[in-house]
């Protein structure tokens, strides 16, 4: 009997139960699928089959004999090997150095006989780094990796990264490959090649255990699917028995609506104007170079590319993060025939306004404060009886986040990390709202007040489930963390919303609802920048797509009339001629 | 098949220890602590464990003799102040364990003024003039690795233990400046000192440090500066994302730990000791530093383990010196076993050490 039969693990973390009773078959030979939502336990399964965890209970029998795997390496002497979603290479080592990191004379020369099977063995056996780098090659070859041994993994791409780790296991002889969420950050042509490995490898007899949330790559290339949730096995299917919508539904343990919100409406005039925008990092090396873009109002702007092209650059220069840029970015607040309130302008400013013949009264006289006192000045603003003439406009090139805000622009930045950037995990959500806007309010002390409101307001509103108002965000699962951060974001009824990686990690319920959100903004007449990794929830959510490779703009494309494909291209480095006007 | 070593202990980390066993763990360590002391002081002289005990108690909480208590007091005082100070820096990740070097160099400050101001000056002049000069000069202390930390992006840790160094070594050579005759005595201060209240020249410092912890609470738990601190020790994008300025924030945060461990040398060399010398801070930074950690930065908490620790000094200093053995090291072992135990609670409360338990079919396979 040759597989791999998993009996009744059972893995717990405190008081969370990560894995349940779980037991199933790997047949060997067969691409197999472990599908279920993030935080449904996949991971940790594997992680338990690759060496990493310890079971509370149950156990591993490897062709019906039961296996003890108490470490990675313990797995490699059983021909498992296990490829992490976060890479476990060293950025320092070559390619040939990292693969064989770990591994001892005796244990090289194990690999070397199995590559040099039928040659004679005399004398001494060397055992040296490019002995092993040519074996590599050998085997890069047969699989059709393309991998230079020298490398130094800090010069590789992402996908050469990945194909490195793939290496790495399949040197030590595996012949059961665990894969973690491999196509989480390739491009779909870079996913399309991962694929063609993975068939070469099954041709070869290998068996690939393949982690995945995603449907279409369950349909494109497994043979069965196990489907996990919440930390249990629910079922095996045949992959050609199943329909993407099964699929979903089985995960999610419900039936689903998994059309993605797109309000055709018509844009409201331009917000944002970008100009010849280039960004520099840290070390001086240009991270966005030359880019310009308008954005109108009540649309999407998807923003595409490789993970690292520069989306968050891009978004850190316009929310004013980003201290060393060229270009303008300008911002066009719609105030035309609006009052003007003492939210962000004092009498100074309107004063100084009021002399630039900027403003006007109600009923269309020009307005000249000279010959007014304050006091007359603060009666006419609170009954908003002066108001603009044209939208105002605020070059944000030059300020920091905090002027941006004290200009009343209303530029609101949901970032890719949520507790990393957006939200303070150890703080209650009532601190996570103050954090937006904790300077106001006289004196130095904090305004909680206003804050608790907004806090109780998202909870209502957006269904966020939490224990209460004073929870540590860090305790809430992901989507109701991202809730509340986007939450916190669109109560300021902002004029530019800004979203990163928004539904990442989330599972498909609370993605949707996240969509839908966005969808509702752009409705409200929201100039929205969506950066996102999935390209089919692009395609259908956004109006336009600007696809970013290397810090330059390949093409800014129309959603409607634009493929998977052509986007793919366009983010490896094709320029699309087919612009698109809004 | 690979070998299988295992270590017969293994640990794993405690989640949703209950905060009563969490506290209970850390009375048995306060428990054990004061236990080893005694033991220790048996050990040097045969048959004192129980003499031990009451002449600790006396030592502490003698209300027969007020100064016994007040200087209890006055320990615990200095101990709490220098924990606070260190607080917010501590709060926003900013470990500052220069508070030694921050407080002698304000003590040489204000006793550099107190030395020699004209002796025509009123007393109370001469008082806020040493202050002054106090605060100045540990806010200097203070801001050199702030403002490395904050444009360079410097290690604040290595940084402000050496500023210990280089304060001990300035401290000794003013004192060969101010005194030419080369004793290295500084004598004791006739000018710019504290009025002795109830039979002790601290009892004024007390009096503040209530003042500066009804403060550094407010600060911490309910200011906007308090909450920039906490959001950047948090997560410093989180703090960049909201539109707080990080350098800024350091450099304040750095400038109100100078100013309060000036203060705290002001006190310490115009009020409780009158005089000044290079060891004169004793230690005490350190010590903070330990309290501030191990208080988790809640000023309550900062409180009880400062009080502690003070009761562990002052009273194993009466113990020694009753039943004759040296006070100043046999203090430095219960202060040293102290906290030693509470830092090992620390660990026993996050994590959990189990015994291995040879599983069937776990045989040994060389």
């Amino acid at each position: 009997m040759d597989c791999i039969q998993l009996e009744h693990i059972t893995k717990t973390f405190g008081d969370v139960i990560a894995n349940d009773d779980v037991s199933f078959v790997i047949e060997k030979g067969e691409v197999l699928a472990i599908l279920g939502e993030n935080g449904s336990g996949k991971t940790t399964l594997l992680n338990v089959l690759g060496g990493i965890y310890r079971p509370d209970h149950g156990k591993v029998l490897i062709n019906g004999e039961e296996a003890t795997i108490l470490s990675p390496k313990d797995a490699y002497s059983y021909g498992i090997g296990m490829v992490h979603q976060h890479y476990q290479l060293v950025e320092a080592f070559t390619a040939i150095e990292n693969v064989v990191l770990g591994l001892s004379r005796k244990e090289l020369l194990a690999i070397y006989d199995r590559f040099e099977e039928g040659q004679e063995q005399h004398g001494f056996r060397w055992c040296r780094l490019r002995d092993s780098a040519k074996h590599m090659q050998t085997m890069c070859e047969r699989y059709g990796f393309a991998l230079n041994p020298k490398k130094t993994v800090s010069d590789m791409s992402v996908a050469e990264k990945q194909t490195l780790e793939i290496v790495k296991v399949l040197f030590r002889g595996v012949d059961t490959l665990i894969l973690d969420e491999p196509t989480a950050v390739l491009t779909p042509q870079e996913a399309a090649h991962l694929f063609d490995v993975i068939r070469n490898m099954k041709r070869d007899g290998k068996t690939i255990i393949l982690i995945t949330h995603k449907l279409n790559e369950v349909k494109e290339i497994s043979d069965r699917v196990v489907i996990m949730r919440k930390g249990k096995y629910i079922q095996t299917i045949p992959t050609a028995e199943a329909s993407e919508k099964s699929l979903a539904e089985a995960m999610v343990g419900e039936s689903l609506n998994l059309d993605i919100p797109r309000s055709d409406i018509p844009t409201t005039g331009e917000r944002l104007e970008v100009r010849g925008l280039s960004v520099r990092n840290r070390e001086g090396r240009a991270v966005l170079s030359d880019v310009s873009f308008t954005l109108y109002g009540s649309e999407i702007l998807g923003i595409a590319g490789v993970s690292g092209s520069g989306q968050r650059e891009l978004l850190e220069a316009i929310a004013g993060l980003c201290r060393d840029r060229d270009g303008d970015i300008i911002f066009h607040n719609p105030k035309k025939d609006k009052p003007v309130t003492f939210f962000h302008k004092n009498i100074k400013q309107i004063r100084a306004l009021a002399a630039e013949g900027k403003l006007y009264f109600e009923g269309g006289k020009p307005c000249d404060l000279r010959h007014f006192s304050n006091k007359e000045i603060a009666d006419l603003v609170n009954q908003e009886k002066i108001l603009f003439y044209e939208d105002e406009i605020v070059d944000f090139a030059t300020k920091t986040p905090l002027e941006i805000r004290n200009l009343g622009a209303k530029l609101s930045f949901v970032p890719e990390d949520r507790l990393g950037m957006g939200l303070v995990g150890d703080m209650d959500l009532i601190d996570n709202v103050l954090l937006r806007s904790y300077r106001k309010g006289r004196g130095k002390l904090l305004h909680k007040e206003k804050s608790e409101a907004i806090a109780q307001e998202i909870v209502t509103d957006l269904e966020v489930a939490t224990p209460s108002l004073s929870t540590p965000v860090r305790k809430l699962s992901g989507g109701n963390i991202q809730k509340v951060l986007v939450g916190r974001e669109i109560m300021s009824h902002p004029k530019i919303l800004m979203v990163a990686y928004p539904v990442r990690g989330l599972d498909i319920n609370a993605s949707y609802t996240i969509y839908h959100l966005i969808d509702e903004q752009k409705k409200a007449g929201t100039a929205i920048m969506y950066v996102g990794e999935d390209l089919d929830a692009m395609l259908g959510l956004t109006d336009r797509i600007l696809v970013l490779c290397d810090g330059k703009v390949t093409g800014i494309v129309d959603s409607r009339a634009v493929t998977k494909e052509q986007i793919g291209l366009m983010m490896s480095g094709k320029t699309y001629s087919g612009e698109a006007n809004a | 098949m690979s070998q299988k070593r295992s270590f017969p202990l293994y640990v794993t980390k405690r989640i949703g220890l209950a905060k009563w066993k969490y506290w209970l763990i850390r009375v048995g360590g306060i428990l054990l602590a004061f236990l080893i002391a005694g033991i220790v002081c048996t050990m040097l002289k045969p048959g004192s464990f129980l003499t031990f005990y009451s002449e600790m108690f006396r030592g502490c909480f003698d209300f027969s003799d007020i100064t016994t208590v007040i200087d209890l007091l006055v320990t615990f005082s200095i101990l709490l102040l220098i924990a606070l100070t260190l607080t917010p820096a501590f709060k926003m990740k900013f470990w500052n364990i220069g508070a030694e070097g921050q407080i002698l160099i304000g003590a040489l400050a204000a006793a550099g003024v107190a030395k020699f101001a004209p002796s025509e000056w009123p007393n109370i002049l001469i008082l806020v003039f040493a202050l002054f000069a106090a605060q100045v000069a540990s806010a200097i202390w203070c801001l050199i690795p702030g403002l490395f930390r904050a444009y360079f992006h410097t290690n604040e840790t290595l940084f402000t233990l050496m500023m210990n160094y280089i304060a001990a070594v300035l401290a000794s050579m003013m004192i060969s400046v101010w005194i030419p005759n080369g004793s290295q005595k500084f004598g004791t201060l006739t000018q710019g000192i504290f009025p002795t209240i109830l039979g002790h020249s601290g009892t004024l410092v007390i009096i503040f440090t209530l003042v500066i912890f009804v403060g550094m609470y407010f600060y911490i738990n309910h200011g906007k500066s308090g909450f920039e601190v906490a959001v950047i020790g948090e997560s410093v994008d989180t703090a960049r994302y909201a539109g707080i300025n990080v350098s800024h924030v350091t450099l304040r945060v750095m400038t109100v730990s100078g100013l309060l461990f000036g203060a705290i040398g002001f006190f310490i060399v115009c009020g409780i000791h009158q005089s000044f010398s290079p060891t004169i801070v004793a230690g005490k930074g350190f010590t903070g530093v330990l309290i501030a950690w191990l208080g988790h930065f809640n000023p309550f908490e900062i409180a009880l383990f400062a009080f502690l620790s003070a009761v562990m000094e002052c009273g194993t200093t009466t113990a020694a010196t009753a039943v004759n053995i040296s006070a100043s090291r046999f203090t430095a072992i219960c202060t040293g076993a102290f906290f030693f135990i509470i830092i090992a609670c620390e660990f026993f409360s996050r994590y959990q050490v189990h015994i291995r338990v040879k599983e069937k079919g776990e045989v040994e396979e060389a």
